[in-house]
């Protein structure tokens, strides 16, 4: 009797383990999927780009890119490299292959630089600075 | 006899039970790459940005840009929208007709158009009168409108009609 319940007791467990491990799995893949490179590339190159179309001359506008810090130190590339304005298109680039391009309508002259603090290291945050042309 | 029946019935549904997780994992990561895989459409939210842009310039304070009217008081023909509202219409895509239209209509309070001004690729206004789900690859239009007072008299008010139109397809829309 005792060894039966044992029996039942332990592929219960092992039943219980095998679904645990399986949705934490599924989680796991999601929340990779969500914050994978090619998808923050473009998200942040169409959220920058709208913010430059948005924006007004001698402006000044902070973007918070901690996840594209993240992910950008994992693939090897510099924080100063990860965006880009050439002419009216910005570019984010946050994998050693690609990165995802998109332009803006205001004709403004339009620099982006990381934040660096007292250390020199980066703060995660990226300036972005609207001037006339 | 009864035990070994109770097992082998256990067994089965063990297998049964993973061959369901396995369809369960199969649609997750169906549907996961569906939602990431199709690109964030902000087209209309470009356009709208567009619209702010371009009524900013055509009317400060509640009044009509000068530079709207020529020397005779009347509409100046020769208004540059994209050189006047700070605008570009070039893009990263190498079209050659272009991936922006702006139409701007002015009308007396009688809802009569008495000017308008037009730019960019006038092929993708046809777009705009096209409201079907499955023609949602086509450019994306926005239109809104505001009124304002003339340049030299607050006894005249004209209403202001400004559609934008955006296609951007390619990285709106999959």
């Amino acid at each position: 009797m005792i060894n039966k319940r044992g029996e039942i007791l332990v592929e219960n467990v092992l039943f219980i383990v095998l679904n645990i491990i399986f949705i934490s799995l599924l989680i796991f893949f999601l929340f990779k999927q969500g914050s994978g490179a090619i998808l923050l590339e473009q998200t942040y190159s169409k959220q920058i780009a709208l913010m430059i179309d948005s924006a007004k001359p001698t402006m000044e506008i902070k973007l918070n890119m901690e996840k594209a810090q993240k992910i950008a130190e994992e693939n090897k590339i510099d924080f100063n490299e990860v965006v880009s304005i050439t002419g009216n298109v910005v570019k984010v680039k946050l994998s050693q292959k690609g990165g995802y391009e998109y332009s803006f309508f205001n004709d403004v002259e339009a620099k982006a630089f990381p934040e660096i603090d007292d250390q020199n290291k980066y703060t995660g945050n990226y300036i972005f600075t609207i001037n006339k042309k | 006899m009864k035990i070994k029946n109770k097992k082998g019935a256990e067994k089965i549904l063990s297998i049964y039970w993973f061959a369901i997780l396995i369809i369960i994992a199969g649609a997750v990561v169906a549907m996961v790459s569906l939602f990431y895989g199709a690109p964030y459409d902000v087209r209309s939210e470009e356009a709208n940005i567009m619209i702010n842009q371009v009524s900013d310039c055509l009317s400060e304070n509640g009044k009509l840009n000068q530079k709207l009217f020529n020397e005779t008081k009347n509409f100046n023909e020769n208004f540059n929208l994209k050189e006047e509202c700070k605008l570009i219409f070039e893009t990263e895509f190498k079209s050659e007709k272009g991936e922006y239209f702006l139409e701007v209509d002015f009308y007396d309070l009688n809802n009569e158009k008495i000017f308008s001004i037009l730019d960019g690729n006038s092929n993708l206004y046809a777009d705009c009168k096209i409201e079907n789900e499955k023609y949602k690859k086509l450019s994306k239009c926005v239109d809104r409108e505001f009124y304002s007072l003339d340049h030299f008299s607050d006894d005249k008010v004209f209403k202001i009609k400004i559609t934008a139109v955006v296609r951007k397809t390619e990285k709106n829309v999959k």
